[in-house]
């Protein structure tokens, strides 16, 4: 006698919850309920998502358009690098120039800082302040006036 | 009653059906109309093994619902590994277990009519008037009582009871989805048949 033969009485028994039906028109209803929950959600989500995760929504969509935009970003990054080089580079003929004559330099000084008549120190000073670190280095070696300072302290 | 023949329709008025795999394909892509068409096939199956699961049809209801909502959400994360019946019915039972784990102490039943053939089933007729001891028991009564002494089962127990002998699925297919290997299933399911057995003596003898 085998393990269903020992349970045939209890399985029969169990048949009776094969007879148990749900209220009448329960099943024509049920997937019309489901999608709608579905539709509810997706409208909830879409109205409580973020713009950018609406915005993210398109690339999952469309892949040839987020890589598209992605070369675009690429383009814009080097584009970005090459036009930084170039003006970095623009301010050296303004060193050469001030390498070969202090006096257009100093012109320049004088028009950056618009101060009237301002004394030679303070040309240089203005000059100093106003340049970049790159731009001071020839300029000293070149030009380097030195001029002794004396200090009276109080009470010596 | 016999239906009369009915009149000769063209292909356009019966569609073939669609496989499931290319009806789960438009439903990722998020058509509606297809993912109607899969609840619509399994929505009994998946149904029925929760009510046997709760003994109430609202908790069925709202946990079947939930199971296909999770199911159209994830269907991005499904692979194909499985079929989409075993995968869905594995979010069903999953989500039915969970929620048995919470309302553990307060099981209320709420019990669907039986089908009104049922009075003429001889096998049914045989348990009411001849095996039971107290004659007058009817159908309603049964039901009750097997209902009750389910519910006294352990949640794994009583899956592969309701699994095997209610909805008539194999020990393979149940391994799949419970995610356990065969052995597992049949001792499960023998030691709940000694279970059931001994609360529903009365009604067995």
């Amino acid at each position: 006698m085998n393990e269903n033969e020992n349970f045939e009485s209890l399985r029969r028994l169990l048949a009776l919850k094969r007879r148990e039906i749900p209220p009448p028109g329960y099943f024509n209803r049920f997937s019309g309920e489901v999608i709608a929950r579905i539709r509810a959600g997706e409208r909830e989500s879409a109205a409580a998502m973020p713009w950018f995760l609406k915005f993210m929504q398109i690339f999952e969509a469309k892949p040839a358009f987020a890589s598209s935009f992605a070369g675009a970003l690429c383009l814009l990054l080097v584009f970005g690098i090459v036009y930084a080089e170039q003006s970095d580079q623009t301010p050296q003929p303004l060193l050469q120039t001030s390498q070969l004559s202090p006096e257009p330099l100093m012109a320049s000084a004088i028009s950056a800082t618009s101060m009237p008549q301002p004394s030679e120190q303070n040309l240089f000073a203005s000059s100093i302040s106003n340049s970049s670190p790159s731009s001071l280095q020839p300029l000293f070696s070149q030009n380097s006036f030195a001029q002794p300072v004396s200090f009276t302290i109080p009470g010596n | 009653m016999i239906m009369a023949e009915p009149a000769e329709r063209t292909e356009s008025e019966s569609p073939v059906p669609e496989h499931e795999s290319e009806l789960v394909a438009r439903a990722r892509k998020g058509d509606l109309a297809a993912y109607d068409e899969l609840i619509k096939r399994y929505q009994e199956r998946i149904y029925a093994t929760i009510y046997h699961m709760t003994s109430n049809h609202e908790d069925a209801n709202d946990l079947a619902q939930e199971a296909f909502l999770k199911a159209f959400q994830a269907l991005k994360s499904f692979k194909g590994g499985s079929s989409f019946y075993t995968w869905l019915y594995r979010i069903a039972v999953n989500k039915t277990i969970n929620f048995l784990k919470q309302r553990k102490n307060r099981q209320h039943m709420s019990l669907n009519d039986i089908d009104f053939q049922a009075e003429h089933d001889p096998d049914l007729v045989a348990l009411v008037s001849e095996k039971t001891p107290r004659r007058d028991a009817g159908l309603a009564e049964l039901q009750e009582k097997l209902n009750a002494a389910l519910l006294k089962l352990s949640e794994p127990h009583r899956l592969v009871v309701v699994l095997h002998d209610v909805q008539g699925q194999s020990h393979e297919e149940i391994a799949k989805v419970v995610g356990c290997n065969i052995g597992t299933v049949r001792s499960r399911l023998f030691y709940a048949r000694q279970q059931l057995q001994g609360y529903l003596a009365d009604y067995l003898k």
